[in-house]
């Protein structure tokens, strides 16, 4: 039996308590009519619909039936997971929210400065399947709190206090100068993985991990592959939050709301709608939401720049002029946005690709020799915080099972490089201007050149043999002492490359004098030969 | 025009390590797409049309096991080797005038393990290794490449694997921009296992106690007809999605499902026409579903409502006792004590087989 059409639709309005949760209508069979953020307003025919709200990876789902009068529902925040252990989140461990609360407010810290304060807590907690991995016994193993020049300040392993049991927790309370910090990750096996922290100044910055499961594989005498599960601070999804006083409050909604953006952001899901952006328009109290919210913000299709520009200005006001976060997100709409120098780099990959992109313009961003310029071509793959390997340390970090770094960028790109002196077709082909052909977007592989050095030449190489066969002429110009390159194709390099321009610049004169010899030394050989063939 | 497949499914990986369900995954798959419609993809099998192809790991020359990744199969050449296959198909027929349009629909299904380098979603190949991530063929910079050239009308692209982010890896070329076929309306639909930086999943199944893909396991169930519009038979490219986003977190074992930290369901980016008509079946599939009434739906008369618009159904219903068996197609249905101001109450039924479900 059929009912007749309601053709005026019947008014449906859903409301999340949480700004940042995504609402979908759907149809009976789970289609999708409609999304929106924070709040959904409709009309729809009468009829049986599925209501879906989403934040982080927690989900809620109810089926509502539109008959006349119109709906109006209210959904609570949705407990998402968060190493954090906040109120309503899916990890809280009520003995850990407690600890962390009492611990911010009691503890007497260790003082290796003045000016600003760290606070870590590292946790872990049942998950059901203990038989396999059971709870670490100190949850801030491996763990150690660095200067940027790499020395250890705090062996946290061995300073914090522990609390053993079925629900460890392990914290850690520092008084120090206001700065960038390293939060050094170090294996069973020896490997490092290094995490930048800034400690603004007036400012306490807190640092909650869990716990994760890595499968390390291990080769027996025999040759036979053993598998072993290790469970390590998972510094790679740490939740961050900046206050103004030491104490760390579970019941806190803007702290709720930044790791909701945090988990956004590793997600590049853009959520930023309604009273969350009317917040933003505002005030915010929580500066790590006014960091991640301004990532969020140039993720959508265009960017609003005048609220973005409120966001850096409120930014600005809570935590100064020199957050390396904040000044990188400033050279978004100009590259003398920021009068900074990023001597360090910041903490979240998203605002280290805006300094790198901004250094093509103005090299000066990273200084040679600098922390910066150093950890860049170690960087590992992980979102949202930006995390390398130790230069010179191991290749390959247990800590971050599927991570991938370009160690020796020097030796990947004069290798890549080397092999633009192959002769092609009798000739010898002229390298800067090759390059330079394919990196001003002469031809569609343009849209591919990026990764690593070695990757983006090979790949050029490998295409123009395989689709142009072009043949160039050695020219004078690959004889100069240095490779010449345009700032176009210098800003294409350090897009392509990921690296700063110093960087980049300095790659490509280490390689210059290798290549040239490489290139007199064939010349002189296409010479020989050709002397041999005249002779006979 | 004919459909196109290509189906790849890779288990060994001296590199990195051995997956369950890959390859039989892929034969399912196969065993789909070349069954005869309407059931079925309806791609033509026989090896010498050329048109399906299956590339899984024990069919490959060597054959596991493998001593060292270095020799491994299948490698990207065997995959791109089909597409340049389809690239001398395409310039023997614009050769001829015919355009550059060689078939109607392509499927293209990729299982094993995966990562992201930059953007695309690639397929690593047998002899990838931890640190040689290079070795992948990129299934959403083919599929993109197929789609601008005009080699078919319409692609599918699924691929379960991992989504692994690796910015500093670049995707592997593919064939320079061909940008042709404007005279065809061209559709596509892609699906992927898992959301950007994140893992897909396999498991062993209920069903045949073997290890499979969770994502591939939904699929198959969708295209085998739990995905179809329960009025139409349809399996449209938004009637797969809504099956795909709804159903795939019951796969996943009980734990699984309850770890807010796992992402329990595929990505399917946004399509051109949301009435793209994959395939059809022409018995909608039913349940048996026993419902669990609620102490106030007992002994009552009552309704089930289902539809919205002109598609709402309602159906009278006698309650006798504390559950009442169903039989019912895969959606949401509503639950209403007869008469103004009832109460009502909502179920799923999911489309995964008989179920118990307790209106709420």
């Amino acid at each position: 039996m059929s009912l007749p059409i309601n053709i005026d639709g019947v008014k449906l309005t859903l409301e999340a308590e949480e700004a940042g949760t995504e609402i979908f209508l759907l149809d009976d069979q789970s289609r999708v009519i409609q999304r929106e953020v924070g709040r959904l307003e409709t009309s729809q025919p009468p009829g049986v619909y599925k209501i879906k709200l989403r934040a982080g990876y927690a989900d809620r789902e109810e089926i509502v039936l539109l008959e006349e009068a119109p709906v109006i529902k209210t959904y609570p925040a949705l407990p998402f997971y968060s190493p954090i252990p906040l109120d309503g989140t899916a990890a809280r461990i009520e003995s850990h929210a407690k600890a962390a609360e009492r611990f911010t407010g009691e503890a007497t810290p260790v003082v290796i400065g003045n000016g600003s304060g760290l606070f870590l807590f590292a946790r872990d907690f049942p998950r059901g399947d203990e038989e396999r991995t059971p709870v670490v016994e100190n949850p801030m193993h491996g763990l150690s709190l660095k200067n940027v020049s790499g020395e250890t300040l705090i062996d946290l392993q061995e300073r914090a206090e522990v609390h053993h049991g079925e629900e460890p927790w392990a914290a850690c309370l520092i008084e120090l100068d206001p700065g960038s910090y390293v939060i050094s990750l170090k294996a069973p096996d020896g490997a490092v993985t290094d995490q930048i922290v800034y400690a603004a100044k007036d400012w306490h910055t807190q640092v909650f991990v869990t716990q994760r499961s890595h499968l390390k594989r291990i080769e027996t005498p025999s040759g036979e592959i053993q598998e072993e599960t290790l469970r390590l601070p998972d510094i790679s999804s740490a939740g961050v939050l900046v206050t103004r006083g030491k104490y760390f409050s579970a019941d806190d909604p803007n702290a709720r709301l930044a790791e909701l953006a945090r988990l956004n952001l590793s997600s590049r899901r853009q959520v930023l709608a309604g009273k969350l952006r009317e917040m933003l328009d505002k005030k915010f109290e929580q500066p790590m939401l006014g960091i991640y919210a301004a990532h969020l913000l140039l993720l959508e299709k265009e960017l609003d720049a005048p609220l973005f520009a409120v966001v850096i200005k409120n930014l600005r006001i809570l935590l100064g002029n020199s957050h390396p976060d904040v000044e990188a997100l400033a050279l978004v709409t100009s590259e003398d946005g920021s009068s900074h120098i990023f001597n360090t780099p910041p903490m979240l990959r998203a605002s280290w690709s805006l300094v790198v992109r901004a250094t093509a313009k103005r090299r000066d961003l990273v200084p040679l020799g600098s922390m910066s310029a150093q950890m860049a071509d170690c960087v590992l793959g992980n979102e949202p915080w930006l995390m390398w390997v130790p230069p010179g340390q191991v290749k390959q970090s247990t800590a971050i099972v599927g991570s991938e770094l370009d160690q020796d960028a020097h030796s990947d790109l004069f290798a890549a490089l080397e092999a633009f002196a192959i002769p092609h077709q009798s000739t010898l082909i002229t390298l800067p201007a090759l390059i330079g052909d394919v990196l001003t977007e002469r031809y569609p592989i343009y849209s591919k050149l990026v990764g690593s050095a070695q990757e983006v030449i090979a790949k050029v190489v490998h295409w123009v043999n395989t689709e142009y066969g072009i043949s160039l002429e050695h020219s004078a110009q690959t004889r100069s002492s240095s490779l010449k390159f345009t700032d176009k194709q210098i800003e294409t390099l350090v897009d392509s490359l990921a690296l700063p321009r110093y960087n980049v610049e300095q790659l490509l004169n280490k390689s210059a004098p290798r290549i040239h010899a490489k290139l007199e030394r064939l010349e002189r050989e296409a010479t020989v030969k050709e002397s041999a063939s005249a002779a006979s | 025009m004919e459909d196109w497949a290509l189906v790849v499914g890779i288990t060994q990986y001296p590199g990195i390590s051995t997956l369950g369900g890959p390859e039989r995954d892929a034969r399912d798959f196969f065993k789909w797409v070349t069954s005869p419609q309407p059931e079925g993809g309806g791609v033509d099998p026989h090896e010498k049309t050329g048109r399906a192809k299956l590339i899984i790991t024990s069919t490959c020359i060597p054959s596991p096991p493998y001593q060292s990744f270095l020799e491994a199969k299948p490698t990207m050449e065997g995959i791109t080797g089909v597409f340049e296959k389809m690239y001398a198909l395409s310039e023997q027929n614009n050769a001829n005038g015919k355009g550059r349009q060689i078939g109607r629909r392509l499927y293209l299904y990729f299982a094993g393990h995966g990562l992201e380098p930059k953007d695309e979603v690639a397929l690593l190949m047998a002899n990838a290794k931890e640190g040689i991530w290079n070795n992948h063929v990129s299934g959403t910079g083919w599929a993109d490449w197929l789609y601008k050239a005009g080699f078919f009308e319409e692609i599918l692209l699924f691929m379960d694997c991992c989504r692994d982010y690796f910015p500093s890896v670049t995707p592997n070329p593919v064939f320079p921009e061909l940008l042709a076929g404007n005279n065809i309306v061209k559709k596509r639909f892609y699906a992927f296992a898992t959301a950007w930086g994140k893992k897909s999943w396999e498991r062993e199944m209920e069903d045949d106690k073997q290890v499979h893909g969770v994502f591939t396991t939904t699929l198959m169930k969708g295209l085998r007809g739990a995905a179809c519009d329960r009025f139409t038979g349809d399996i449209t490219a938004t009637s797969l999605r809504g099956y795909l986003k709804d159903a795939m977190q019951f796969f996943f074992t009980e734990q699984d499902r309850k770890n807010p930290a796992i992402r329990k369901d595929p990505i399917i980016p946004g399509f051109e026409d949301p009435d793209f008509t994959i395939a059809r079946v022409t018995a909608i599939p039913s349940y048996q579903i026993t419902i669990n009434l609620p102490a106030e739906f007992q002994n009552q008369a009552l309704q089930l409502i289902y539809g919205s618009g002109q598609h709402m159904q309602i159906t009278d219903l006698n309650s006798q006792g504390a559950t009442l068996p169903l039989t019912l197609s895969r959606g949401s249905y509503t639950l209403k004590i007869k008469g103004e101001g009832g109460i009502a109450k909502g179920f799923d039924v999911k489309g995964i087989g008989p179920e118990d479900v307790t209106p709420n």
